[in-house]
């Protein structure tokens, strides 16, 4: 019987010391996975933050540039994409959108050297090009925070307790490659 | 049954079925690998290492030697008379490249590497100047982004900063730039709060019976004396997570933060910098 007594108590030990590091796993999840919606919080900060930008930017151009109602209307049109973009990989694409029209907004800044020398002008485009400063920064530190969570849920033991509790892995702030180029015309 | 027949004395442990069998095994599988777990951590914190940054010999750390000794010094006691009276650090910083990066991720990178500015206040600042880029770059802490915005730092940079520079003025650039710099910022106590920044909650999702088991875990830690002793992976987590300054976990060391590279005993003012954090925001600009 003794004996029954001291397997059955170093079983039940065993069993405490599982009981442990699956507790330390647990928060390592928590842990990790709530970095990962902090940094996505912050990314969208920054998209929403660019995004606010786009409307005092494109009325300072329509001061100088009135008859150029084709960019415009495909800014604001890729402007609301972005807003309504759900997921990293649907706001990725949304953005890269958005990217392409600025990029001939500004292209066509360069026929207006009045518009170039406006101090509310330089100021915008010195917000601007800040905002997709953070958005460079918060993304990479997302993107880093995707992979260490991914990474995290895939390794042993981790694995097996992220199944258990259904965690999947997320996706990266990236756009798929061969949907960069999705030029929408709207009229 | 097989079992009956043997004597009662020796007790076939290795006969055993069902859930207990299950458990033995995966509890001690578990318990064995747990003490492993910390090695890929640790591999995966190290793997996002950057480009070698400059130490800080104070506020102003001139790797590019273009400041002459008197200007250099000058700006220094400026810089410590500015923490000293609004508690922000303003980094000047030069170097002679900034390859392989641009200079505006060299300036976010070596900003969370050196931790300017306060731990959770992240009110510092850094003006960079890349000598062969031929680029300033003006990197804002988080919480100072509210009162030294993008604009206000472009505008800095195209009326004091960059003429000079175009001059081949270096002290006067660099020094005129940090004036202005601390000027927008005078007054501002500390920075303001982190209005940018939001944490969002912890997985609310979470099974009940798995907050059962942290709770059993909870107890039996107590029980036994002693969370540490078991080595899991909470602690190793908090060590793997390598985000400089920016979570604030508690006890987690600040990897450059809290007067690591505090100057030598008697110099008046540097102190070393606190943990601050930045997003990119500020201006550049060539010249």
């Amino acid at each position: 019987m003794r004996k029954g007594w001291i397997i059955g108590g170093a079983l039940l030990l065993l069993v405490l010391l599982g009981v442990l590091t699956l507790g330390g796993q647990y928060n390592t999840l928590v842990q990790k996975e709530t970095a990962v919606d902090a940094q996505w919080a912050q990314v969208q900060n920054q998209l929403q933050r660019r995004a606010d930008l786009i409307p005092n930017l494109v009325n300072t151009v329509k001061g100088y540039a009135k008859h150029e109602q084709e960019v415009f209307s495909n800014i604001a049109a890729a402007r609301s994409q972005l807003l309504a973009a759900r997921g990293p990989e649907e706001a990725a694409r949304a953005n890269q959108n958005v990217d392409s029209w600025l990029g001939r907004l500004l292209a066509l800044v360069e026929n207006y050297p009045q518009l170039k020398a406006d101090a509310t002008f330089t100021r915008l485009m010195d917000e601007l090009a800040g905002t997709e400063n953070r958005i460079a920064v918060e993304r990479m530190r997302y993107n880093q925070s995707v992979r260490d969570w991914n990474a995290t849920i895939r390794v042993f033991p981790t694995v097996i307790l992220a199944s258990l509790l259904g965690k999947a892995p997320r996706q990266y702030f990236q756009a798929q490659p061969g949907t960069e180029q999705a030029p929408q015309v709207n009229f | 049954m097989a079992t009956r027949k043997r004597p009662r004395g020796v007790w076939p442990c290795w006969r055993l079925r069902g859930p207990l069998l299950y458990a033995l095994v995966l509890a001690s599988l578990v318990s064995l690998v747990a003490l492993l777990s910390a090695v890929p951590e640790a591999a995966a914190a190290s793997a996002g290492a950057g480009p070698v940054f400059p130490q800080p010999v104070g506020y102003v750390t001139d790797q590019a030697g273009v400041l002459s000794p008197a200007a250099r010094a000058s700006l220094e006691e400026d810089l410590a008379r500015f923490e000293k009276s609004s508690g922000i650090q303003l980094a000047v910083v030069t170097v002679k490249s900034v390859a392989p990066l641009d200079s505006k991720m060299y300036a976010v990178q070596l900003f969370s590497a050196w931790g300017i500015g306060k731990k959770g206040k992240d009110n510092g600042v850094l003006l960079l100047l890349a000598q062969q880029e031929r680029r300033v770059e003006i990197e804002v802490g988080y919480g100072l982004e509210p009162v030294l915005t993008d604009g206000r730092a472009g505008e800095i940079l195209d009326r004091y900063v960059v003429p000079a520079l175009r001059r081949g003025d270096y002290d006067a650039g660099l020094a005129e730039g940090a004036r202005a710099i601390m000027r927008v910022l005078q007054g501002q106590p500390g920075g303001a709060p982190e209005g940018q920044r939001q944490a969002s909650g912890s997985g609310s999702g979470v099974a009940g019976w798995a907050l059962l088991v942290l709770f059993l875990c909870f107890v039996l830690a107590i029980a036994l004396g002693g969370w540490g002793s078991s080595g899991g992976g909470g602690s190793g987590s908090l060590r793997g997570g390598r985000r400089p300054g920016r979570t604030g976990w508690p006890g987690m060391p600040g990897p450059w933060g809290g007067g690591r590279f505090g100057g030598p005993g008697g110099k008046d003012g540097f102190g070393g910098f606190g943990g601050g954090s930045s997003g990119g925001g500020g201006a550049g600009r060539g010249f």
